[in-house]
Parts: C-alpha cells; sequence; structure tokens
C-alpha cells in the first residue's frame, strides 16, 4: 500500500465500500483526519498523450467539464454552508492523484450513532432536526439537491461541553436544480430513500428531478431521528417508502411520533413532489414543536 | 390508487462477470478459490446484492484463462461462453475443474491479450439496467501486446498496442467496444507496468495489489465478491 498522497499520510488502504463510482481511504495530515476520495472517472490523458487521438481529446475535455462542475459545486457549498456542512474545500479540494481526481474533506466520525439519535432528550431531538432542517434549506437557497440523505450521512458528534452538534457530509451525489441527472447512472442515492419521482427516474421515465427529493428523504430521516425506525409499509409489496408510494400503498408514520410531526412528516413523504412542503415551512413547523420541549426547569 | 401501476424494477441489474485467471503455477490459491467457490457463486452475489436492496434478475459468468503464447501455444488462452447461473452451476463447475495451474515460461504472461478477448465478449444487451464486469486476477506483469506473436495460436485479432487496447476500453462519449456506463474492470494485478498504466489511465478501473513476494494468496474469495458487489 502507497503510504503517502501528496501531504496525506494514508492510514487506510482504498476500498470501494458503499460507492460505485469512486473509491476513498482515510488519511491524516497536521494532526486532522481526512477523507479522500478518488473517483473512477473521468482520467486524465497520460503526461505526454498523442491529443491527435480521438480517446485523448474527449478525456481532456472531459476533465475540464468534470473540474469546472466540481468547483461550481464546491464554491456554492462554501455560500451554502451555515456550519452543517462538511464538504470539500473549493480552493485545494480537488487535485488530481495518478491520472484521477480526488476530493478531500474533513473525516468525522459521529459520538451518537444514527440508531441512537432515538434515545436523545426530545428536546435535543428536535433541535438536530431544525439543525438538519436549516443546512439542507441552505443548500436548496443555492441551488444544491443533496440527493443522497440518509442516516448514515448525517453526523451526530458531542463537544466538550457536551452540547451536541449536528454534521452533513458527501455530496459527490449532489446536484443544481437548473442541471438536474438526465441519465440514471448520474443519481446516486441509497434506494430506501429515494422519492417516489426519483425511482420512476430510474425506470428512465422522463421526470425532472428537484429539491422535493431532498424532502421525501428528510421525512424518512425525520421519522428515524425520532423513533429510531422507518414510518411502515407493506413490505411484501414494496422494497422502499419510495416504492410504496408509486404503488399507492400507505406509509404511514409512527403514532408514538407528536401529532405535530407526525402531520409533517406525512405531507413531505406525499407521492406528489409539488405538494411537499419546502424546506424552510419544515424549519418553521420544527421550530412550533421545539416550543413543546422548553428547556428543563 | 396506485401512481404507478407497473411491476418496479429499478433496483433490477442483468450482470455479467467474466473472470480472467492467470493459470500459471503461482496461481493455484486462486484457482482453487474458483473452484471452490464456483456452485455457490450465484447465491453469494445475490445475498451481497439484497442486503444493499438490490436484485439481479440476471447473472452471467465466464471464465477466461491465460498464460504465456510462446510457452503455452495455441493452449495458452482457453475461455467458456457465457454460463447463466444458477442454471448451468454444473457447467461452471465443469468448466473450471479441469483447469491445473502450470505452465507460464518466463515471469510476465499474456494478460493485456486476455483481456482483449474479455473486453470483446458479448455482454448482455437488455433494456435492465446492466453491469459488465472484467474480473482480472494475475500475479505477474503483462508482456507487451504482440510479444507471443510468433506463437501458433496467437490470436490474429488481438490489439496490435497498447493504444489500441485503450481504444477498446474507450472513454465516456468515446465509447469502445463496451457500455460506457455498465462496464467495469477490476484488477487484482500488480501496481506497475502495463497494470499500472491500466488504473491511472482507464476509467471505472480500480486496481487491487497483488504482493510481488506473496503473489494473490491475501485475495480471499469474500473480498471478490465485496468489490464485484460494490461496482453494481
Amino acid at each position: 500500500m502507497r503510504d503517502h498522497i501528496y501531504q496525506y499520510e494514508l492510514l487506510t488502504p482504498f476500498t470501494t465500500e458503499g460507492s460505485g463510482t469512486a473509491q476513498w481511504c482515510k488519511a491524516r495530515h497536521g494532526g486532522e483526519t481526512f477523507f479522500i476520495k478518488q473517483f473512477l472517472s473521468p482520467t486524465q490523458p497520460p503526461a505526454g498523450a498523442d491529443m491527435s487521438r480521438p480517446v485523448n481529446r474527449a478525456k481532456r475535455d472531459a476533465c475540464i467539464a468534470f473540474f469546472r462542475a466540481r468547483q461550481r459545486l464546491y464554491n456554492a457549498l462554501r455560500e451554502a454552508n451555515t456550519g452543517a456542512l462538511v464538504c470539500p474545500n473549493s480552493v485545494d479540494g480537488l487535485f488530481v492523484w495518478e491520472g484521477h481526481y480526488c476530493s478531500v474533506s474533513r473525516f468525522i466520525t459521529p459520538d451518537v450513532p444514527p440508531e441512537a439519535i432515538c434515545r436523545l432528550p426530545e428536546r435535543v431531538r428536535v433541535i438536530l432536526m431544525r439543525t438538519l432542517t436549516l443546512a439542507l434549506a441552505g443548500l436548496h437557497r443555492q441551488g444544491i439537491v443533496h440527493s443522497d440523505l440518509k442516516p448514515d450521512n448525517v453526523m451526530v458528534t458531542v463537544n466538550e461541553n457536551r452540547a451536541c452538534n449536528l454534521k452533513l457530509i458527501d455530496f459527490d451525489g449532489s446536484f443544481f436544480a437548473d442541471t438536474p441527472p438526465s441519465r440514471t447512472d448520474e443519481l446516486h442515492g441509497d434506494l430506501a430513500y429515494l422519492a417516489p419521482e426519483a425511482l420512476r427516474f430510474l425506470m428512465e421515465e422522463p421526470v425532472r428531478l428537484t429539491a422535493a427529493v431532498d424532502v421525501f428523504a428528510l421525512g424518512l430521516v425525520l421519522h428515524a431521528m425520532w423513533c429510531g425506525r422507518l414510518p411502515r409499509f407493506d413490505g411484501t409489496r414494496a422494497r422502499s417508502a419510495g416504492e410504496a408510494c408509486l404503488l399507492g400503498l400507505d406509509v404511514l408514520p409512527d403514532p408514538a411520533l407528536p401529532e405535530d410531526l407526525r402531520r409533517l412528516i406525512a405531507r413531505m413523504l406525499q407521492a406528489d413532489p409539488a405538494r411537499r412542503p419546502a424546506m424552510p415551512q419544515v424549519y418553521d413547523a420544527l421550530g412550533r414543536l421545539l416550543a413543546l420541549y422548553p428547556y428543563p426547569g | 390508487m396506485s401512481v404507478y401501476p407497473g411491476k418496479f424494477t429499478g433496483y433490477d441489474y442483468d450482470v455479467d462477470i467474466c473472470l480472467v485467471i492467470d493459470r500459471t503455477g503461482s496461481m493455484r490459491p486462486i484457482i482453487d478459490t474458483v473452484k471452490e467457490n464456483a456452485l455457490s457463486l450465484h447465491r453469494d452475489i445475490t445475498a451481497r446484492m439484497q442486503a444493499k436492496g438490490k436484485t439481479v434478475t440476471g447473472l452471467r459468468v465466464r471464465v477466461i484463462w491465460f498464460g504465456d503464447y510462446l510457452a503455452d501455444g495455441p493452449g495458452a488462452m482457453v475461455a467458456s461462453d457465457f454460463l447463466t447461473l444458477p442454471e448451468q452451476n454444473a457447467a461452471l463447475e465443469q468448466c473450471v475443474s479441469g483447469i491445473r495451474a502450470e505452465g507460464g515460461g518466463d515471469i510476465p504472461e499474456d494478460g493485456l491479450e486476455a483481456l482483449a478477448f474479455a473486453i470483446r465478449s458479448r455482454w448482455c444487451q437488455g433494456t435492465a439496467k446492466k453491469r459488465h464486469i472484467i474480473c482480472l486476477f494475475t500475479d505477474a506483469p503483462a508482456h507487451a501486446l504482440g510479444f507471443g506473436a510468433a506463437a501458433e495460436g496467437y490470436p490474429a485479432s488481438a490489439p496490435k498496442d497498447f493504444d489500441e487496447l485503450t481504444d477498446m476500453w474507450g472513454f465516456g462519449q468515446y465509447p469502445g467496444e463496451m457500455d460506457s456506463y455498465a462496464k467495469r474492470l477490476l484488477l487484482f494485478a500488480p501496481d506497475d507496468g502495463w497494470w499500472h498504466r491500466i488504473r491511472t489511465e482507464w476509467e471505472n478501473t480500480i486496481l487491487r495489489p497483488a504482493d510481488p513476494d506473496g503473489g494473490l494468496e491475501d485475495v480471499g474469495y469474500a473480498e471478490m465478491l465485496d468489490t464485484i458487489a460494490n461496482s453494481i
């Protein structure tokens, strides 16, 4: 195993676990741990390549397009960051190593694993849910759709004052709402959290994906943050909540949820993306929920 | 009322896997691994895919064994057709059980010719989502293309040089001979020479380096399956 990529000391071998389009590893530099992701495509033409060959020109053009698209995304993420986004730095967060582009962002491990968030005090849960919603609202204001929202991409850490912080990670599948994916291979969501229109897109139907896919996924994530599981649906007929919506089956929020939250999540999980609330409305609704859980004492 | 009355197949994949295996003596552990697991390959891949919420609707496997044309003659490369699993599990087992780890001549082998042969496989062309995976195992560097051209049985259709082989793999809108979006190349090979060039110059390629001293003994069946499953 190589031991360095530029200034980064590699801590683990590269793996493709959880990614069909990249391989990743952990690395260290300056006392901090980083997450390095190496994209499988595009590849640069090799040094001294014969640029009269079409394949080399195609590689060069694809690399320029990839670099510009990433720069646009990383710049917009910087503008969108409310403090809860862990994303590549727009200046040195993208470089080429051995022909492939690599992105670098801080490596975060959760102090509170996703399945344990539901055991935090109710008020803390609502604050974390609002923090996540505010982060997504910031993305949407910049025209960015996260598109791979799921509990594994929501990191809850605990600081020295025992206060919980929430960070949103993994923007490799993100796209701008004005240039949504046009091919199924460009959509990188987790099937369990994909909205029904995203599933139709995977079926190669002419669907234009919007920020509403994040609202649907957030509805599922909020449900899991509150009670530790996803809403119920007929698992013998559908393999995900999105598929259940497509099939016209009920997707039922848990009765243990507070009534206001249950109603909010039900609106977020509507099959018709146009009927789902926008992120600011979700944020406001969670604000009203927060009022039900005042500070102790 | 259902807003989507049809059968949803967005999770379904047709998967073709071409195992390209160096059959020279030092490769015995990998060859034995393939032999031991041929019958369970379908079950193991579908189980890993189901764990990811995806369904393998069609799985076909072909095996290409390669050595060194100058040393081994016309028998340097042996290939099966694609076998549909699990229906043809027994045929796959029969196909791999007859292979012995032997031959090879000098240290490098004719792996690039075998890779070209794999690229030109008759991959599935259905409308379902598909993944076309070449999984190549070798602990040896590769000869340059054409090194064994004087040998009897050397394929006339082999690419004349590395550029031509690179064109066969293609790139983006310059698609080569495989589906641009379906193709993946997984190399379990030394990270030097031609294999290193492929890793750094070809898209959708992953190399798990073989230890120059220890060969591929450390590459277990589980790692092979995980690498395949992660690529889908």
